[in-house]
């Protein structure tokens, strides 16, 4: 298991140095210019010049990435065109709202999902099943932003129950959390479902059948423990999801996350608190993957990565 | 469209009431939010350059002089600065009013004032307030409350310039906080700021003018307009800025809210190519104008919201020139004109921004068809603005749609870079427009000045040169029933320490 780990951890820097380049090249080739961002439009030509001197843009891009990776190396992840402050900090600063509303997200879709899916599958055919498969091609076809709006129209204009938008208290939270879920349960639901049917057809279900077990303990002992494997997988690719799906809801609910940031910074062209932010961002989907992967062999004593 | 009173800025009328007139409390206490469409970045008014963080700085800081309005017309009026005399043509004496604190206690003189242009000045600092402070070549602090401004040559408009420049408290502004808790002279002070979250703004007690009406004052951030929409519909801001025309019919359909809106100092242009040979043909040029329906697009795409351009400097500003007639739509001569030109079909590329200006894709859309139905030949393309300007400052478009605005009123400024040969990016050339705006940058004389930039218009109105206005750059802002005092701005800045709410 340590050989594992550490084997993965080695492929981890492999896949940030990637995404390290990968983002500094294609930033540099996507058409835009932070000096002509950040002037007005009656700024001269000369003027601009100046300011991409002072941004150090007027570099050619390869002593320019040479920078980059020397500041990368001390921990230093340059300055924010934009506010001209520590492009980390800044960085770091939007995380904790953007992480309140993934989780918040993840514990409806896992509470929602889970039940639901299992309960779909056990009872297949049945209304619930039906019920339940209309609603998450709903929640999987409607777009996140129409149903961000249609929610802010309904609980926070008509009932008046809950804000429109910002971050404040757990009411703030709900309307967001609700929106970035949506699509996540219809998709869980979904291979819940199909994983639940899949398991208990196996043979070892069929035994504890033939024991005489009770039928709710089969399933919440036997068959939901191994139904939860591939689902466990798909939560953990969905966290990489919920953090870059939350640009859209962050959005719509004027919610001062990191997705907002992200959006108001390719905007900009600030180079550094973009490159920081998906430094940061393959960082959280490295590890996530390689709890998923452990969480894995807790689950199926079968796996082993030895 | 609601008659917009002269904005009397607390900090103007402030002159005639002391302070300790309107003790804090006479009033009735009232909170305000503000639904802003976009965060301020940094609250460094050094360094901002989101049109919402020069609204909310407005509230916390102020310049030596600003803009108000009278008559329709945008006049600067002294804040900080008492008195002004240009002692010669190139050195500007400018006299402070004293007794003034920062909300720091800080107190307020000639040094912080320098520190201010000096700091903004600096190589090291990044701003877009540099393009404000180029013609200053040295501050000199002469007294305790005086100052004297020198420049390379006689400068237009150096007083205008100025009311882009809030001054900020000198220690505090060493300070790394100051990004997040800047000090000013204004009267709000900054509680706290979340990014991309919310500005809260509080009264300042000591401010030395008219306290503002709100107690309180929460900017709060939402990019999204059906959002800020919403909020307003919920009561939870009674102010939302920068609505689209097209939500027009459902703000006025809604008894709880009311709307106002204006033209701007922005002009909207489609700016020509002169790469490309066709555009230095007059007539080819005067068919495309000819073919583009401004009325058409004010009415149907902008609901109404502006006035078709008459001119290529907007009304409100020095010299404009109100009796030039709006620039005519006449199809059939303009087929006349296109096929008099030697038009051979060639393909004109068409750019414009995607959601930065009101209806910014739909107007490129709409000007494409209708030089395509006098049968020009043209592709359209709409991109994003960070990718559009990049393209826009390649000059890879042969007409390209650009709001430009001149917070200076001097329009020097903004013909620049769209009718001056030396700095003109789409090689516009004509000596004549050349020569005048040369003449009006170093002309101290308003008067003299004002003919010059009639003399402008005038040229290019019948020149089709350089860039053709379509219209000015509409302003609609959506209040909830209750707001009373408010009115829009020509220079698009969102003040609200005036505003009031009915009980």
């Amino acid at each position: 298991m340590l050989s594992y780990v550490l084997r993965r951890i080695v492929q981890s820097v492999i896949v940030l140095v990637g995404a390290l380049v990968i983002s500094f090249l294609i930033l540099r080739i996507v058409p835009g210019d932070p000096a002509v961002m950040m002037l007005s439009d009656l700024a001269t030509p000369d003027e601009i010049a100046r300011v991409r001197i002072a941004l150090g843009v007027d570099q050619p891009v390869w002593i320019q990435f040479g920078i980059y990776v020397k500041q990368i190396l001390t921990g230093d992840f340059g300055v924010s065109y934009r506010s001209q402050t520590p492009a980390l900090s800044l960085v770091l600063g939007y995380l904790p709202a953007t992480f309140q509303l993934a989780v918040a997200a993840l514990l409806i879709t896992i509470g929602i999902s889970v039940p639901f899916g299992a309960v779909a599958a056990v009872r297949k055919g049945s209304w619930i099943d039906n019920l339940l498969s209309g609603l998450a091609l709903i929640g999987q076809s409607v777009p996140v932003f129409w149903l961000g709006i249609m929610l802010i129209l309904t609980f926070s204009v008509q009932l008046r129950w809950l804000p429109t938008s910002g971050r404040g208290g757990f009411l703030h939270l709900v309307l967001p959390a609700v929106t970035l879920a949506a699509a996540q349960v219809a998709l869980v639901a979904r291979i819940m479902r199909s994983s639940m049917l899949e398991v208990i057809r196996q043979d070892y279900v069929r035994t504890a059948r033939a024991k005489g077990l009770s039928e709710k303990v089969i399933v919440m002992r036997h068959a939901l423990r191994n139904a939860l494997a591939p689902v466990v997988t798909v939560l953990g690719l969905q966290i990489g999801n919920l953090l870059g799906g939350a640009i859209i809801t962050e959005t719509v609910f004027g919610w001062p996350g990191a997705g907002n940031l992200l959006v108001n910074s390719i905007g900009a062209r600030d180079y550094p608190v973009v490159q920081t932010m998906i430094v940061i961002s393959a960082l959280i989907f490295v590890i996530t993957n390689l709890i998923v992967d452990i969480i894995y062999v807790m689950l199926d004593p079968r796996v082993s990565y030895d | 469209m609601l008659s917009k009173s002269i904005h009397a800025l607390g900090l103007v009328s402030g002159l005639l009431l002391s302070s300790t007139f309107l003790s804090p409390g006479s009033a009735v206490a009232f909170d305000l939010s503000v639904a802003a469409g976009a965060d301020p970045t940094t609250l460094d008014p050094r360094k901002t350059w989101v049109a919402q963080g020069y609204s909310i700085n407005a509230h916390v800081f102020e310049p030596m002089f600003f803009r108000a309005e009278k008559d329709g017309n945008v006049v600067i009026e002294p804040i900080l600065a008492e008195s002004w005399a240009q002692k010669t043509p190139t050195e500007l004496e400018i006299k402070l009013r004293e007794g003034i604190k920062f909300q720091n206690g800080e107190p307020f003189n000639a040094e912080a004032v320098a520190y201010t242009i000096n700091s903004i000045q600096d190589n090291k600092f990044v701003t877009n307030l540099k393009l404000w402070t180029r013609d200053i070549t040295s501050v000199e602090v002469t007294g305790p409350y005086t100052l004297l401004l020198k420049t390379a040559r006689p400068t237009r408009g150096l007083l205008n310039v100025l009311a882009q420049v809030p001054i900020v408290a000198p220690k505090a502004a060493q300070s790394p906080d100051f990004e997040k808790k800047p000090i000013g002279t204004g009267p709000y002070k900054i509680v706290s700021y979340v990014p991309s979250g919310q500005v809260v703004i509080e009264k300042n007690h000591n401010y030395w003018g008219k306290p503002g009406e709100a107690d309180k004052i929460t900017f709060r951030i939402m990019p999204e307009t059906s959002t800020r929409l919403a909020a307003l519909e919920a009561n939870e801001v009674q102010i939302a800025d920068n609505l689209p025309p097209d939500k027009l019919p459902a703000l006025k359909a809604n008894k709880n809210l009311q709307v106002v809106y204006t033209p701007t100092l922005r002009v909207d242009y489609l700016v020509m190519n002169f790469r490309n040979p066709l555009m230095q043909d007059r007539k080819f040029r005067e068919a495309l104008s000819l073919a583009i329906d401004r009325q058409g697009i004010v009415d149907n795409l902008l609901g109404g919201t502006t006035k078709a351009a008459n001119s290529i400097s907007p009304p409100g500003t020095i010299g404009y020139a109100a009796d030039l007639p709006v620039y005519a739509y006449d199809p059939g001569k303009a087929k006349a004109l296109l096929a008099e030109s030697g038009y051979k079909g060639q393909v004109l590329k068409i750019g414009g921004p995607v959601g930065r200006y009101s209806m910014d894709k739909q107007v490129t859309e709409a000007i494409a068809g209708m030089l395509q139905a006098i049968g020009v030949n043209v592709e359209v393309e709409t991109l994003a603005f960070s990718s559009y300007m990049a393209k826009y400052n390649e000059a890879a478009y042969d007409l390209a749609f650009i709001g430009q605005t001149d917070f200076t009123i001097n329009p020097q400024k903004h013909w620049g870079t769209l009718f001056q040969s030396s700095i003109d990016i789409n090689k516009y050339s004509n000596p004549e427009m050349d020569q005048i705006i040369e003449a009006a940058s170093s002309e101290l004389d308003d008067a003299k000045a004002a003919e010059l930039f009639r003399k402008g218009q005038s040229l290019e109105h019948k020149n089709f040169g350089g860039a053709l206005p379509l219209y000015y750059e509409p302003q609609l802002i959506g209040l909830g029933s209750k707001v009373t005092n408010f009115s829009p701005r020509l220079d698009e800045y969102i003040i609200v320490d005036t505003v009031k709410l009915k009980p």
